[in-house]
């Protein structure tokens, strides 16, 4: 039986791709309003575990249960009232205007006749501001560079008012300003469990409360900021030297790359 | 919103009024043309059943406006805002703005059966085979295979799915070719090739009754899913994350097409390119949003088919040329142009 505080829970899960295991005997939970980073090396299986949870891909073993649901004893709607995505993997090529597609957000909460109620339309602004691009919304989505489009996505997960939002490398394509941004906002989310693959070490110190850290499809640690990135750890996942000090203004940590080795 | 909002009311207001005018200049348009007001005059009489105007008009005149013209140019509207309709639902299906049903091979599977119904005309256990039925079922069976093949279908990959199109295309052609090859009756063949490019010359009234149904069927099915095609143009994975139940909307958006472009075609013939055309202006005109969309495709796809039915039948008047001819000299410049551009792959 699953406990209420535990928004995503992930039990021995398996997952092969033409024979090739992607994911081994991964178990984990999130609790509620948790946020949690995943972090590993390039192919770890970071992206492909998400997937998993939002079901883009289905396990070839164990479960997974989103508040206490199996996920795949749950409808479409169902899930996207409880779990929002902003995945990597968006390629919108047809004209749109950005408040097309931040609406798109409110479709779980739609009834029959499908059309934005005033409700919808309020949290729709709410969420282009909260990203900074209420000033676009009736831009043509195609005529965005790189970072507003990854903006208006993140926008139209919060649209979706869900209580769990899972992030795949939001950061990209972000300059440094709205990486930062992006990450305060993730951070200070009230009521909203995150769980996001994040590149930068940096940033997954600063505003992730644990991390999860993946190499070869297998979870090797877990636990707070403080605890996980060391410099040993950093040098067996990234084949990284490093140093990992204290700041003393903010006393925040901080990780300083120092030279890769073979 | 609201500037999207004015633009497309003044784009329906306009068409609309274009799509009047087109009607009532091709029932004008012909080998004898007739005066607007008569026309006018002579459909208000048979519609009402009355004699509201005096008739100052003569029987050839109006069996030619009401039994000839009048029915065709209808017909004509009808098909080219479903083949309309249908590449709408191809392109959202496939996130392919190149989708449409004869380039995806449909129409000329639409095509086999039909000329299987007129040259065989029945089949053993079967029986007699109406065109409209055999049309029906080979686009039902092209489209299967074609989704099939390249995966497009529920399974969610589009790939190749052009490439797969115009190989079933050509496959369906060149059976269709060779039920007509072996064929010794000679006397049908006329009207089979004149039927595989397309022509609305044997229109009757009875035509208009298919023609409704299956216009008015897929504009309310488009109507109730106006927002999933939203969610599947921008990708199937931001749609299924949004919470579209997408197999569905893939099942029934394959069951509308088919149903609309066999229907279409067992009444027209094979008309090309309307299904790709059509959808590419609208967008660009109001944007992709299908709420805005469809109203505007299907009086664009109405009005463009009525004035390539008018070209064919007058540009070497007193003769007939296939209306596909004409759309596929729109068409096929059109097409290219699109892949030169590169913003739309060959199926990916």
């Amino acid at each position: 039986m699953d406990t209420l505080n535990t928004d995503i829970r992930v039990k021995k899960l398996d997952f092969k791709i033409n024979d090739i295991q992607i994911l081994n005997d991964i178990s984990f939970s999130v609790c509620k309003n948790e946020v949690v980073g995943i972090i590993g090396p390039n192919g770890c299986g970071k992206s492909t575990l998400l997937k998993n949870i939002y079901r883009h891909y289905k396990p070839t073993g164990g479960v997974i249960f989103i508040k206490g649901d199996n996920i795949f004893g749950l409808k479409n709607k169902e899930i996207a009232k409880r779990l929002a995505v902003v995945s990597q993997e968006n390629n919108l090529e047809f004209d749109f205007s950005v408040i097309d597609v931040v609406s798109l957000g409110r479709y779980a909460h739609s009834g029959i006749l499908n059309n934005n109620s005033k409700d919808d339309e309020d949290h729709i602004m709410e969420a282009l501001r909260s990203v900074g691009m209420q000033d676009f919304a009736d831009r043509s989505f195609l005529s965005l560079s790189g970072g507003e489009k990854q903006r208006v996505y993140m926008a139209m997960a919060l649209a979706q008012k869900s209580e769990i939002i899972i992030l795949d490398e939001p950061t990209n394509h972000l300059d440094i300003g709205y990486q930062m941004l992006l990450m305060e906002m993730i951070h200070d989310m009230k009521d909203v469990t995150v769980l996001m693959s994040v590149h930068d070490m940096n940033l997954a110190a600063w505003y992730c409360d644990r991390i999860i850290v993946l190499l070869k499809g297998k979870i090797i640690e877990e636990g707070i900021p403080e605890n996980v990135l060391t410099r040993e750890l950093i040098r067996k996942v990234f084949h990284v030297d490093s140093e990992v000090v204290t700041r003393s203004g903010d006393n925040r940590m901080q990780v300083n790359y120092l030279n890769y080795f073979k | 919103m609201h500037k999207v909002n004015k633009k497309k009311l003044t784009l329906i207001i306009v068409l609309s009024a274009a799509l009047l005018a087109s009607l009532v200049l091709a029932i004008n348009i012909g080998a004898v043309n007739i005066n607007p007001k008569i026309i006018f005059s002579v459909i208000v009489n048979h519609m009402t059943g009355r004699e509201i105007f005096q008739t100052t008009w003569d029987t050839s005149q109006d069996s030619i406006i009401w039994t000839i013209r009048f029915p065709r140019v209808l017909v004509a509207g009808m098909v080219g805002a479903g083949l309309a309709l249908a590449g709408v639902f191809m392109q959202a299906l496939t996130k392919n703005a190149l989708a449409d049903p004869y380039i995806l091979g449909i129409s000329s599977g639409a095509s086999t059966g039909a000329v299987v119904s007129i040259l065989i005309g029945t089949i053993p256990f079967i029986g007699k085979i109406y065109l409209p039925a055999g049309a029906f079922a080979g686009a039902l069976l092209t489209s299967i295979l074609v989704f099939v093949i390249s995966g497009a279908g529920i399974k969610g990959r589009s790939a190749n799915l052009v490439l797969v199109g115009m190989a079933i295309s050509a496959l369906f052609t060149a059976l269709t070719d060779f039920i007509i090859f072996v064929n010794p009756d000679s006397k049908k063949l006329g009207s089979v090739l004149f039927w595989m490019t397309g022509s609305f010359a044997s229109i009757e009234w009875m035509d208009c009754i298919p023609a409704v149904s299956a216009l008015l069927g897929g504009i309310v099915v488009s109507i109730v899913i106006n927002r999933e095609l939203d969610a599947m143009l921008m990708g199937e994975e931001l749609a299924k994350n949004s919470g579209v139940n997408t197999t569905l909307i893939k099942v029934i958006i394959i069951i509308a097409s088919t149903l609309l472009t066999g229907i279409m075609v067992s009444m027209s013939g094979v008309i090309g390119f309307i299904g790709f055309v059509v959808p590419h202006v609208t967008r660009g005109l109001i944007g992709a949003r299908h709420k805005n969309l469809l109203p505007v495709a299907l009086l664009i796809g109405a009005i463009f088919m009525i004035w390539a039915d008018v070209l064919s039948r007058t540009i070497i008047a007193p003769e007939e040329l296939p209306v596909g001819i004409i759309t596929a000299m729109v068409g096929a410049p059109f097409f290219i142009v699109m892949l030169r551009k590169n913003k739309y792959s060959f199926g990916k």
